[in-house]
């Protein structure tokens, strides 16, 4: 198989305006004949759903939540990036393309980085009319903030929601288009599996989650827009319903899964507290603007923070990164983080910990300063924890947060299979091996916006003559197969929950394949994988019934693929034998702890094709051009 | 902690009931839904059906967890949500009552779970700015006062929970409305459709069964993002004079392709 | 036409009419307590605006005309206050067929929760009081048409109806107190910075109304006025 990227052969400044006018394009009266299937409600897939349905074609979109106003973009709090240049600070398409180019570490597609730098601006200009209210200074103007990893203001905001309203726009402008008759939108309603025909993607199996149906939905093309799959290490920041239950489908069906190993941890995030909790909740990276990180230097110190005077307060990182100090990115500060855990030097009964004090912030600012900052911030941390950050630290720990690894895509954002596109956080993009904050929701609103409407047509002028609809034998044919897969879940009727076996691959996965993996310990749970997989096919067990709204069921399903994926997930950590931006391999390290990165033999992208259930993945490398672009070393000391 | 659980339970076509539940070794830090998980493992295990409730982000900020905790929509405390609501804030030992949304406009699907499409269809109705992707002017273009954009989300910090139309006696999801209408209505953008969003919206409102407004307030006090009610007052003004004073509605007569 | 009557066929529409309405009756509250006052002034003064009640306008429109008017216009008024709440109730109770097992409110103030039976206990009151000093019906003492000051004297003598109109004069200012606030908060004047001296002044009008309409039954039962038996 022939990975081809599309990527016009022109500098990277040239790339989108010369593939837009060179693309084939539907005309407005023949749009209406075309339907479009999107999987995913979030800012990829509502922006995608609206945009496609205002340009005429029949849409239908699927979310597992009650509404597509739910889906996980919701909880995204810190901003988005544009090169707008309002502060007159320097900023640039280039600088943007620049920053995220090195912030991934240069494991990035230069062309489609360009081309999200080059779109940024006009996202905000988008979001802007559709009434989204990003912040505005007294005079009227957008505000903007700084976030970690660049030397210039760029991330526009609406207080601590940006992702709601950012999504809220994205889905106002969806029910307009569902008011309208354009798009027919299926809330509770999960894909099971995509239906290809003559190697094209032609439709999906859904689950109707309230009554258990199975159905089918036959389309011209099909957008998959389901997010990331940081729940395969079951508590993350991610809301607790993400799973990667629609990309693996479809990977098993041929489309082929890029760097899944990519997976960002967030350092600043409430710790664990307990074996039941559901999920992490992050603590916006802002906090490291004024809050100084440290442990006891005393193993096991149980004194209170506030007793421990400074001589015995160990600030690693100031000592370690005297330059950017607590404002490291945030793979270093994560990986800082479990280090100093390890060693032995973590906080509380589980050690999982370190503080993010405000103690020195608040005598020389004042409380009223950092009230005004980070008040939010602090009482939501007060209601989750009852501790009072403003007179005790607060506890910290890196959670696993995004995913950059997806689905492959090529620059029209179709995947290898015809017809099926991957859009969002679900698809590999842009974000190489390490994403800058703020920059997803900047990626998502440009895939679906921008990217995806204009270069759709290219694929749908091709297929215009084969209309296919739902009595193709094909459909009955998946459908069955998706009924026997829920039969086979249901009737095990074992002794262990779903859940059990989401919490004991999570705890594989963040120990053997979380902030930083070697050899061994990759092996090993290439080892513990396959057997745990096993065990869950004859002894996990499903309560309820198939055919009403059942929780345990959905969950089962997704389990299911978490643990066939996370084999994957290893494999391509063990297989990508070098350090780069997230991915830190013990083996490659500098003397001083620094990732090392290998480009004579990585600069690739890592693109794993399916072979079937006994045999070994595929591994294609779609070799990264840095032509625009040198590869320097990362240095934030 | 130790407590009873007393959990309405409701299948399709059955009629429902509370039923108790107990649940022992709940660490105070735990929170309810959490709490709601560990039974449901326990009740998994016994081959009893778990507790259908909705649930997603469990960081207060989806809308997804819908409960009515002891007669309080999302539980005890203000400005909260159900999967905020932490085991320390009850006393061991007591027994809590969790019961589903009630509204004739979002019936009970399933034990806790409540079907909300209704609200989807309010925003169908005119909860939009029309302005298709594609080039647009540059918003410094058009400046935008600080506390105009800063009392617009206000309104916009709605998640669409529902939870103003639990906590109200007469089922009224006037906050949910008028904090849209409040939203896109204090922004210049959101001029041009201003009154027939006002007109359609409220009606909109009425045909899925929602009740009226009685000025309890109530739906403010459960509101976990604070939408104040003054977005009521300001959705009657604008209603009204869409109603009374402005000029013909002439969509009907444009030609949309 | 049509505008107004989908205008009334929604919620809000119907909310509007309730609270105009509403502040109409009040209006006329006002007026009819600062009437009622004259009692203090004595005999002539009481009757002697009474009948000047009769006269307003009526060179330009003969006797009692204005009078007639405002109470058609009054009891549009009322009528139109009933009627919609009886719709708006009926709107309420189809909106909310299932209760909690658990009943608490949290914000709901206890005169807005006693709108409802306040609102009943007024209509009764309404009707009672129409009969007995407009119609001179169910007076158990003698009523005299124009007599107004030793019409009321001699009923409130009674005691019992003076205590009884006092109790009611309570339940109108119960129901002002939310009605009050509530028209404002229905027109959109309410917001959380005007919120408490709003509310400060729904409190005062209708504790106003309380004691200027109490003090008149309460003087003549308690025999501080009144015409000598
Ligand atoms: C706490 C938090 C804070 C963040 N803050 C920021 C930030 O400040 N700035 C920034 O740029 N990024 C931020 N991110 C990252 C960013 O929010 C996400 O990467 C982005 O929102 C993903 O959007 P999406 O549209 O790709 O997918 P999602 O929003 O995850 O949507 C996935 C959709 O797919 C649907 N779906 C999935 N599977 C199926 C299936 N099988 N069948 C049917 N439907 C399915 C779901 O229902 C949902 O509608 C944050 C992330 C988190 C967790
Ligand atoms: C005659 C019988 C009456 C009944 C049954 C009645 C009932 C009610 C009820 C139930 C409400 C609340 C309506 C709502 O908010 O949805 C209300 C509101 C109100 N009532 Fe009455 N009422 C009566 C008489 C009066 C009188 C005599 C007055 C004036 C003195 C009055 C003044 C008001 C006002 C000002 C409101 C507030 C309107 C608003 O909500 O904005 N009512 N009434
Ligand atoms: S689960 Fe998202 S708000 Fe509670």
């Amino acid at each position: 198989m022939e990975l081809n990227s599309k990527i016009p052969n022109v500098p990277i400044q040239e790339a989108w305006r010369t593939h837009l006018d060179s693309i084939n394009l539907v005309g407005p009266k023949n749009r209406p004949k075309y339907d479009i299937i999107v999987v995913g409600s979030g800012l990829a897939g509502a922006s995608a759903a609206a945009s496609l349905g205002a340009m005429g074609y029949n849409v239908k979109l699927f979310c597992f939540q009650d509404s597509p106003r739910r889906a996980h973009s919701i909880a995204a709090q810190g901003g988005i990036n544009a090169s707008k240049n309002y502060r007159n600070d320097g900023d640039s398409t280039w600088r943007l393309f620049y920053d995220t180019q090195k912030g991934g570490d240069f494991r990035g597609r230069e062309a489609n980085v360009y081309r999200l730098a080059e779109t940024s601006t006009e996202i905000i200009d988008q979001c802007v009319s559709q009434g989204v209210p990003l912040a505005r200074e007294y005079g009227g103007n957008l505000a903007n903030r700084s976030f970690g990893g660049v030397l210039v203001e760029r991330t526009f905001y609406a207080r601590g929601q940006t992702g709601q309203q950012l999504l809220l726009g994205a889905y106002q402008a969806l029910e307009e288009q569902v008011a309208k008759g354009k798009v027919k939108q299926y809330p509770r309603t999960e894909m099971h599996d995509i239906v290809k025909i003559d190697g094209r993607c032609r439709g999906i199996v859904v689950r109707d989650l309230m009554t258990g149906e199975i159905q089918t939905h036959a389309a011209d093309a099909v957008v998959l827009a389901t997010g990331g799959y940081a729940n395969v290490y079951h508590r993350s920041t991610n809301a607790v319903n993400c799973n990667v239950t629609a990309a693996w489908r479809a990977h098993k069906q041929g489309s082929v899964f890029a760097n899944p190993c990519f997976v960002q941890i967030h350092p600043t995030c409430i710790p664990v507290h307990g074996d039941h909790q559901s999920k992490l909740t992050l603590m916006s990276e802002s906090l490291r603007n004024d809050g100084r990180i440290w442990v006891p230097r005393k193993k096991g110190d149980s004194r209170k923070p506030a007793h421990i005077p400074e001589d015995e307060r160990f600030y690693y990182l100031e000592e370690r990164y005297p330059s950017f100090g607590n404002l490291v990115p945030r793979d270093v500060a994560s990986r800082a983080a479990k280090k100093v855990c390890d060693d032995g030097y973590g906080l509380g009964e589980t050690g999982f910990g370190v503080y993010l004090d405000f103690r020195d912030a608040i005598a020389k600012q004042g409380k009223a300063a950092i009230e005004a900052k980070y008040g939010n911030l602090f009482d939501m941390y007060k209601d989750i924890t009852d501790d009072d950050p403003y007179e005790t630290p607060f506890k910290i720990y890196p959670a696993p947060h995004y995913t950059m690894g997806g689905l492959w895509v090529d620059y029209n954002l179709m995947t290898n299979v015809q017809g099926l596109y991957a859009i969002g956080e679900a698809n590999f993009s842009d974000h190489g091996a390490n994403r800058l904050g703020a920059s997803s929701l900047m990626q998502c609103l440009a895939d679906g916006y921008f990217i995806l409407p204009q270069t759709i047509g290219d694929y749908l002028r091709d297929i215009y003559q084969q209309k296919i609809d739902e009595d193709h034998p094909e459909f009955e044919k998946h459908a069955d197969a998706v009924s026997a897969k829920i039969d086979s879940l249901m009737n095990i009727q074992g002794t262990r929950t779903p859940l059990s076996f989401q919490k004991e691959l999570g705890e594989i996965m963040w120990q053997y394949c979380g902030m930083s993996r070697n050899a061994t310990d990759l092996k090993k749970a290439l080892e513990l994988i396959p057997k745990l997989r096993k065990e869950f096919w004859s002894d996990v067990k499903v309560a309820g019934t198939k055919d009403s709204l059942n929780q345990s069921l959905e969950r089962a399903g997704r389990v299911a693929d978490f643990l066939e994926f996370a084999e994957l997930m290893c494999k391509d950590a063990l297989e990508r034998d070098e350090s780069c931006g997230c991915h830190l391999r013990e083996e490659h390290i500098h003397e001083d702890g620094e990732a090392k990165r290998n480009d004579e033999k990585f600069s690739h992208v890592a693109a794993w094709e399916w072979m079937g259930e006994d045999a070994d993945h595929q591994l294609h490398a779609e070799k990264l051009s840095h032509e625009a672009l040198k590869p320097t070393t990362r240095s934030y000391k | 902690m130790n407590f009873t659980l007393s959990i309405w339970r409701q299948s399709p076509g059955v009629p429902g009931k509370m039923v108790e539940y107990k649940v022992s070794d709940i660490s105070a830090e735990t929170s309810l839904l959490e709490t709601l998980d560990m039974l449901n493992e326990e009740l998994t295990l016994k081959g009893e059906e778990p507790v259908a409730f909705d649930s997603d982000c469990r960081e207060g900020i989806c809308g997804a967890c819908s409960l009515v905790v002891d007669g309080r929509a999302h539980g005890p405390g203000k400005l909260t949500t159900s999967c905020q609501i932490f085991m320390r804030s009850f006393t061991d030992g007591q027994t809590i009552h969790l019961e589903p949304y009630r509204s004739a406009a979002l019936p009970v699907v399933k034990d806790l779970v409540v079907d909300r499409t209704a609200f989807d269809r309010i925003i169908q109705s005119g909860g939009f700015i029309s302005a298709h992707s594609g080039p647009k002017p540059e918003p410094n273009s058009m400046p935008i006062g600080y506390d105009e954009l800063e009392e617009s989300m206000d309104a916009a910090a709605c998640i669409g929970c529902a939870a103003c139309v639990a906590a109200c006696p007469n089922g009224s999801a006037m906050l949910f409305t008028a904090a849209k209408i409040g939203h896109l209505g204090l922004l210049p953008q959101g001029q041009p459709e201003r009154d027939q969003r006002a007109r359609e919206m409220v009606a909109k409102m009425d045909e899925e069964g929602f009740g009226a407004c009685t000025n309890y307030a109530e739906c403010q006090d459960a509101c976990p993002k604070g939408v104040s009610i003054k977005f009521i007052g300001r959705m009657n003004k604008d209603f009204a004079k869409a109603m009374l004073c402005a000029e013909d509605d002439r969509r009907g007569s444009m030609d949309v392709n | 036409m049509n505008r107004i009557k989908q205008f009334y066929g929604t919620a809000v529409g119907k909310k509007f009419v309730v609270a105009l309405s509403g502040i109409m009756m009040a209006g006329f509250l006002v007026m009819h307590m600062i009437g009622n006052l004259k009692a203090f002034a004595g005999e002539e003064k009481l009757d002697h605006y009474a009948a000047y009640l009769r006269d307003i306008g009526q060179d330009m429109f003969g006797h009692e005309t204005v009078l007639w008017l405002a109470r058609i216009g009054l009891l549009v008024a009322v009528l139109a206050h009933i009627i919609t709440i009886v719709l708006l109730v009926k709107q309420n109770h189809k909106a909310r067929p299932v209760k909690y097992h658990i009943q608490k409110s949290f914000a709901a103030t206890f005169p807005a929760r006693m709108m409802r039976v306040s609102g009943l206990l007024l209509l009764i009151f309404i009707v009672v009081h129409l009969a007995q000093f407009t119609f001179g019906s169910w007076l158990s003492t003698p009523f005299e048409e124009g007599k107004v000051y030793s019409n009321i004297s001699q009923a409130f003598g009674a005691g019992w109806l003076a205590w009884f109109y006092i109790f009611m004069m309570f339940i109108v200012c119960l129901h002002l107190y939310h009605g009050l606030w509530s028209f404002f908060q229905t027109f959109g004047i309410d917001n959380p910075d005007r919120n408490k001296p709003l509310r400060a002044l729904a409190i005062v009008v209708s504790l106003v109304l309380f004691i200027g309409f109490s003090s008149v039954p309460f003087a003549f039962a308690t025999g501080m006025i009144g015409v000598a038996k």
